[in-house]
Protein backbone atom coordinates (compact mmCIF):
# COMPACT_ATOMS: atom_id res chain seq x y z
CA UNK A 1 0.00 0.00 0.00
CA UNK A 2 1.22 3.25 -0.69
CA UNK A 3 2.33 5.98 2.04
CA UNK A 4 0.54 9.14 2.27
CA UNK A 5 2.63 11.99 3.42
CA UNK A 6 0.95 13.10 6.69
CA UNK A 7 -2.07 15.46 7.28
CA UNK A 8 -1.31 18.73 8.57
CA UNK A 9 -4.30 18.42 11.16
CA UNK A 10 -3.05 20.15 14.24
CA UNK A 11 -2.43 23.69 11.77
CA UNK A 12 -6.06 23.50 11.28
CA UNK A 13 -8.89 25.86 12.94
CA UNK A 14 -11.95 23.92 14.06
CA UNK A 15 -14.51 24.52 11.09
CA UNK A 16 -11.45 23.22 8.31
CA UNK A 17 -10.90 20.67 11.04
CA UNK A 18 -14.78 19.47 11.40
CA UNK A 19 -14.48 19.45 7.82
CA UNK A 20 -12.03 17.39 7.15
CA UNK A 21 -13.32 14.60 9.34
CA UNK A 22 -16.72 14.53 7.71
CA UNK A 23 -15.01 14.45 3.96
CA UNK A 24 -13.01 11.78 5.00
CA UNK A 25 -16.26 10.06 6.18
CA UNK A 26 -18.00 10.76 3.47
CA UNK A 27 -15.22 8.97 1.66
CA UNK A 28 -15.31 6.14 4.06
CA UNK A 29 -19.15 5.84 3.65
CA UNK A 30 -18.91 5.95 -0.06
CA UNK A 31 -16.43 3.52 -0.49
CA UNK A 32 -17.90 0.91 1.31
CA UNK A 33 -21.26 1.01 -0.50
CA UNK A 34 -18.99 0.55 -3.48
CA UNK A 35 -17.18 -2.09 -1.92
CA UNK A 36 -20.42 -4.17 -1.14
CA UNK A 37 -21.49 -4.80 -4.54
CA UNK A 38 -17.36 -4.76 -5.56
CA UNK A 39 -16.43 -6.78 -3.02
CA UNK A 40 -12.79 -7.44 -4.84
CA UNK A 41 -11.98 -4.41 -6.20
CA UNK A 42 -8.34 -3.68 -4.83
CA UNK A 43 -7.98 0.21 -5.82
CA UNK A 44 -11.16 0.84 -4.24
CA UNK A 45 -10.04 -1.22 -0.99
CA UNK A 46 -6.42 0.62 -0.81
CA UNK A 47 -8.69 3.60 -1.09
CA UNK A 48 -10.77 3.06 1.76
CA UNK A 49 -8.06 2.02 4.06
CA UNK A 50 -6.40 5.47 2.97
CA UNK A 51 -9.40 7.23 3.75
CA UNK A 52 -9.84 5.36 6.78
CA UNK A 53 -6.43 6.48 8.23
CA UNK A 54 -7.29 9.93 7.19
CA UNK A 55 -10.62 10.11 9.31
CA UNK A 56 -9.62 8.60 12.50
CA UNK A 57 -6.42 11.10 12.18
CA UNK A 58 -8.48 13.78 11.77
CA UNK A 59 -11.31 12.88 13.92
CA UNK A 60 -8.46 12.03 16.93
CA UNK A 61 -6.56 15.31 16.04
CA UNK A 62 -10.59 17.35 16.54
CA UNK A 63 -10.99 15.34 19.67
CA UNK A 64 -8.08 16.57 21.52
CA UNK A 65 -8.47 20.32 20.72
CA UNK A 66 -12.52 20.64 20.29
CA UNK A 67 -14.12 17.59 22.08
CA UNK A 68 -14.77 14.05 21.81
CA UNK A 69 -17.13 12.88 18.07
CA UNK A 70 -17.10 9.41 19.96
CA UNK A 71 -17.36 7.97 23.53
CA UNK A 72 -14.22 6.37 22.51
CA UNK A 73 -12.57 10.35 22.88
CA UNK A 74 -14.12 11.19 25.65
CA UNK A 75 -11.49 11.51 28.72
CA UNK A 76 -10.95 12.05 32.78
CA UNK A 77 -9.24 15.53 32.17
CA UNK A 78 -12.53 17.00 30.38
CA UNK A 79 -15.23 15.05 32.12
CA UNK A 80 -18.39 13.49 30.84
CA UNK A 81 -19.74 17.32 31.38
CA UNK A 82 -17.63 18.15 28.13
CA UNK A 83 -19.82 15.66 26.27
CA UNK A 84 -23.03 15.59 27.30
CA UNK A 85 -23.42 19.15 28.09
CA UNK A 86 -21.63 20.77 24.68
CA UNK A 87 -23.48 21.39 21.54
CA UNK A 88 -25.51 18.09 19.86
CA UNK A 89 -24.71 18.04 16.57
CA UNK A 90 -28.39 19.31 15.35
CA UNK A 91 -27.51 22.73 17.01
CA UNK A 92 -26.49 25.50 14.83
CA UNK A 93 -23.36 25.97 16.55
CA UNK A 94 -22.12 22.16 16.37
CA UNK A 95 -21.49 23.24 12.52
CA UNK B 1 -24.05 10.48 13.09
CA UNK B 2 -24.57 6.15 13.13
CA UNK B 3 -21.95 4.14 12.56
CA UNK B 4 -22.57 -0.10 12.30
CA UNK B 5 -20.73 -2.28 15.14
CA UNK B 6 -20.81 -5.74 13.57
CA UNK B 7 -22.00 -7.50 16.74
CA UNK B 8 -24.74 -8.27 18.60
CA UNK B 9 -25.53 -5.98 21.98
CA UNK B 10 -26.12 -9.21 23.35
CA UNK B 11 -25.56 -12.86 22.00
CA UNK B 12 -28.19 -14.94 20.08
CA UNK B 13 -28.06 -18.22 19.59
CA UNK B 14 -30.93 -20.51 19.23
CA UNK B 15 -31.18 -23.85 18.58
CA UNK B 16 -34.77 -25.14 17.51
CA UNK B 17 -36.41 -23.47 15.10
CA UNK B 18 -40.14 -22.18 16.21
CA UNK B 19 -42.23 -19.92 13.99
CA UNK B 20 -44.94 -19.87 16.83
CA UNK B 21 -42.74 -18.30 19.05
CA UNK B 22 -40.87 -16.18 16.19
CA UNK B 23 -44.35 -14.94 15.90
CA UNK B 24 -45.08 -13.43 19.45
CA UNK B 25 -41.97 -12.09 19.86
CA UNK B 26 -42.10 -10.17 16.64
CA UNK B 27 -44.37 -7.74 18.91
CA UNK B 28 -41.26 -6.33 20.12
CA UNK B 29 -40.16 -5.99 16.41
CA UNK B 30 -43.06 -3.85 15.12
CA UNK B 31 -46.03 -4.11 18.07
CA UNK B 32 -47.01 -0.79 19.93
CA UNK B 33 -44.80 -1.32 22.79
CA UNK B 34 -41.86 -2.76 20.83
CA UNK B 35 -38.04 -2.10 19.72
CA UNK B 36 -38.92 -0.18 16.49
CA UNK B 37 -41.40 2.51 17.83
CA UNK B 38 -39.17 2.86 21.08
CA UNK B 39 -36.38 3.66 19.36
CA UNK B 40 -38.45 6.19 16.63
CA UNK B 41 -39.29 7.55 19.84
CA UNK B 42 -36.42 9.02 21.85
CA UNK B 43 -34.54 9.70 18.06
CA UNK B 44 -37.22 12.10 17.46
CA UNK B 45 -37.75 13.31 21.07
CA UNK B 46 -34.15 14.22 21.47
CA UNK B 47 -34.30 17.21 19.31
CA UNK B 48 -36.87 19.33 21.69
CA UNK B 49 -35.18 18.14 24.74
CA UNK B 50 -34.20 21.68 27.10
CA UNK B 51 -31.49 19.72 28.70
CA UNK B 52 -28.26 18.98 26.82
CA UNK B 53 -27.86 16.14 29.08
CA UNK B 54 -31.31 14.53 28.44
CA UNK B 55 -30.78 15.41 25.06
CA UNK B 56 -27.88 12.42 25.15
CA UNK B 57 -29.61 10.74 26.90
CA UNK B 58 -32.93 9.72 24.46
CA UNK B 59 -29.90 9.61 21.96
CA UNK B 60 -28.02 6.79 23.76
CA UNK B 61 -31.24 5.10 24.67
CA UNK B 62 -32.18 5.34 21.27
CA UNK B 63 -29.27 3.76 19.94
CA UNK B 64 -29.59 1.30 21.98
CA UNK B 65 -33.21 0.44 20.62
CA UNK B 66 -31.60 0.61 17.36
CA UNK B 67 -29.28 -2.46 18.77
CA UNK B 68 -32.36 -4.20 20.22
CA UNK B 69 -34.37 -4.77 16.49
CA UNK B 70 -31.50 -5.86 15.52
CA UNK B 71 -31.41 -8.62 18.50
CA UNK B 72 -35.08 -9.39 18.16
CA UNK B 73 -34.61 -9.55 14.44
CA UNK B 74 -31.72 -12.06 14.79
CA UNK B 75 -33.89 -14.01 17.00
CA UNK B 76 -36.92 -14.09 14.83
CA UNK B 77 -34.61 -14.98 11.96
CA UNK B 78 -33.10 -17.90 13.88
CA UNK B 79 -36.45 -19.20 14.76
CA UNK B 80 -38.01 -19.12 11.19
CA UNK B 81 -34.69 -19.94 9.53
CA UNK B 82 -34.85 -23.46 7.39
CA UNK B 83 -38.41 -24.63 8.06
CA UNK B 84 -40.30 -25.59 5.25
CA UNK B 85 -43.97 -24.29 4.36
CA UNK B 86 -45.76 -27.40 5.88
CA UNK B 87 -43.60 -26.49 9.17
CA UNK B 88 -44.55 -23.19 9.11
CA UNK B 89 -48.28 -23.56 8.50
CA UNK B 90 -48.24 -26.78 11.07
CA UNK B 91 -46.61 -23.77 13.48
CA UNK B 92 -49.40 -21.06 12.85
CA UNK B 93 -46.93 -19.13 10.51
CA UNK B 94 -48.73 -19.26 7.11
CA UNK B 95 -51.06 -16.06 7.61
CA UNK B 96 -47.69 -14.22 7.89
CA UNK B 97 -45.82 -16.38 4.95
CA UNK B 98 -48.52 -15.49 2.29
CA UNK B 99 -47.38 -12.02 2.59
CA UNK B 100 -43.71 -12.11 3.82
CA UNK B 101 -42.24 -15.67 3.38
CA UNK B 102 -39.63 -15.60 5.86
CA UNK B 103 -38.36 -11.83 5.97
CA UNK B 104 -38.59 -9.64 8.67
CA UNK B 105 -41.18 -7.35 8.36
CA UNK B 106 -42.37 -5.32 11.60
CA UNK B 107 -45.92 -6.35 12.51
CA UNK B 108 -47.30 -6.77 16.09
CA UNK B 109 -48.12 -10.50 17.37
CA UNK B 110 -51.75 -10.12 15.81
CA UNK B 111 -50.37 -9.51 12.87
CA UNK B 112 -51.32 -5.37 12.72
CA UNK B 113 -48.36 -3.63 11.09
CA UNK B 114 -45.72 -0.66 12.68
CA UNK B 115 -47.36 2.37 13.09
CA UNK B 116 -46.25 5.50 14.23
CA UNK B 117 -48.98 6.28 15.81
CA UNK B 118 -47.77 4.18 19.30
CA UNK B 119 -45.80 7.02 20.30
CA UNK B 120 -45.14 10.22 20.86
CA UNK B 121 -43.29 13.10 20.51
CA UNK B 122 -44.96 15.84 21.92
CA UNK B 123 -42.42 18.72 22.05
CA UNK B 124 -42.94 19.26 26.29
CA UNK B 125 -40.21 17.81 28.20
CA UNK B 126 -42.44 16.30 31.12
CA UNK B 127 -44.82 15.13 28.86
CA UNK B 128 -42.47 13.49 26.61
CA UNK B 129 -40.26 11.94 29.99
CA UNK B 130 -43.38 10.46 31.20
CA UNK B 131 -44.40 9.30 27.97
CA UNK B 132 -40.80 7.69 28.03
CA UNK B 133 -41.75 5.96 31.57
CA UNK B 134 -44.76 4.16 30.75
CA UNK B 135 -42.83 3.19 27.15
CA UNK B 136 -40.43 0.95 29.21
CA UNK B 137 -43.24 -0.20 31.56
CA UNK B 138 -45.19 -1.57 28.32
CA UNK B 139 -42.14 -3.16 27.07
CA UNK B 140 -41.46 -4.88 30.08
CA UNK B 141 -44.78 -6.28 30.37
CA UNK B 142 -44.52 -7.51 27.31
CA UNK B 143 -41.44 -9.34 27.52
CA UNK B 144 -42.95 -10.58 30.95
CA UNK B 145 -45.79 -11.69 28.51
CA UNK B 146 -43.20 -13.34 26.12
CA UNK B 147 -41.74 -15.17 29.04
CA UNK B 148 -45.26 -16.65 30.33
CA UNK B 149 -45.18 -18.44 27.06
CA UNK B 150 -42.06 -19.39 25.65
CA UNK B 151 -40.04 -22.26 26.78
CA UNK B 152 -37.13 -22.44 24.62
CA UNK B 153 -34.02 -21.28 27.17
CA UNK B 154 -32.14 -19.99 24.40
CA UNK B 155 -34.64 -17.73 23.73
CA UNK B 156 -35.65 -16.83 27.59
CA UNK B 157 -32.16 -16.26 27.87
CA UNK B 158 -31.99 -13.04 25.10
CA UNK B 159 -35.69 -12.13 26.40
CA UNK B 160 -34.41 -11.94 29.55
CA UNK B 161 -31.90 -9.59 28.83
CA UNK B 162 -33.74 -7.34 26.78
CA UNK B 163 -36.29 -7.03 29.48
CA UNK B 164 -33.88 -6.23 32.15
CA UNK B 165 -32.52 -3.19 29.88
CA UNK B 166 -36.69 -1.64 29.76
CA UNK B 167 -36.17 -1.31 33.74
CA UNK B 168 -32.65 0.48 33.66
CA UNK B 169 -33.90 2.55 30.84
CA UNK B 170 -36.47 3.55 33.17
CA UNK B 171 -34.43 4.23 36.46
CA UNK B 172 -32.59 6.70 33.92
CA UNK B 173 -35.69 8.30 32.62
CA UNK B 174 -37.12 9.27 35.86
CA UNK B 175 -33.55 10.73 36.99
CA UNK B 176 -33.94 12.73 33.57
CA UNK B 177 -37.10 13.65 34.97
CA UNK B 178 -35.96 14.92 38.10
CA UNK B 179 -33.49 16.76 36.50
CA UNK B 180 -36.03 18.68 34.60
CA UNK B 181 -38.21 19.14 37.80
CA UNK B 182 -34.91 20.32 39.52
CA UNK B 183 -34.03 23.15 36.98
CA UNK B 184 -38.20 24.09 37.38
CA UNK B 185 -37.80 24.17 40.61
CA UNK B 186 -34.74 26.99 40.62
CA UNK B 187 -36.22 28.89 37.74
CA UNK B 188 -39.96 28.55 36.98
CA UNK B 189 -41.23 32.30 38.47
CA UNK B 190 -43.89 30.56 40.52
CA UNK B 191 -42.83 26.96 41.86
CA UNK B 192 -46.54 25.91 42.65
CA UNK B 193 -46.96 25.83 39.02
CA UNK B 194 -44.72 23.81 36.93
CA UNK B 195 -46.88 24.29 33.85
CA UNK B 196 -47.25 27.53 33.44
CA UNK B 197 -45.07 27.29 30.42
CA UNK B 198 -43.21 24.55 28.38
CA UNK B 199 -39.63 24.00 29.24
CA UNK B 200 -38.97 22.54 25.50
CA UNK B 201 -40.67 25.47 23.96
CA UNK B 202 -40.60 28.64 25.99
CA UNK B 203 -37.78 30.40 26.87
CA UNK B 204 -36.63 29.58 30.16
CA UNK B 205 -37.61 32.22 32.50
CA UNK B 206 -35.34 33.53 35.13
CA UNK B 207 -36.34 34.10 39.10
CA UNK B 208 -35.25 36.99 40.86
CA UNK B 209 -32.66 35.85 42.82
CA UNK B 210 -33.12 36.27 46.62
CA UNK B 211 -30.62 38.59 47.91
CA UNK B 212 -27.71 37.27 49.89
CA UNK B 213 -28.85 36.15 53.10
CA UNK B 214 -31.86 36.33 52.93
CA UNK B 215 -33.72 33.63 54.92
CA UNK B 216 -33.73 29.76 53.26
CA UNK B 217 -37.24 29.25 52.14
CA UNK B 218 -38.10 33.00 51.68
CA UNK B 219 -41.16 32.84 48.94
CA UNK B 220 -39.58 33.86 45.27
CA UNK B 221 -42.91 34.41 44.01
CA UNK B 222 -42.90 37.04 41.57
CA UNK B 223 -45.15 40.52 42.55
Amino acid sequence: MMKKPSKSWDAMGKDELLRAVQANQFAVRDLMLYLDTHPTDANALSALMLRRQDYADAADAYAKRFGALTVMHVNDEDGWVAWSNTPWPWEKEAN
Amino acid sequence: MFQYEKALQYPVKIARPNAKLAKMIMSQLGGPNGELGASMRYLNQRYTMPLRELQGLLTDIGTEELSHMEMVSAVICQLTKGLTPEQLEAQGFADYFVDHTAGIYPVSAAGVPFNAATFQSTGDAITDLNEDLAAEQKARTTYDNILRLADDPDVRDVIRFLREREIVHYQRFGEGLRLIQEQLAKYAPDPENPYAFNTSFDPMPVRPQPRQGAPAGVSLRRK
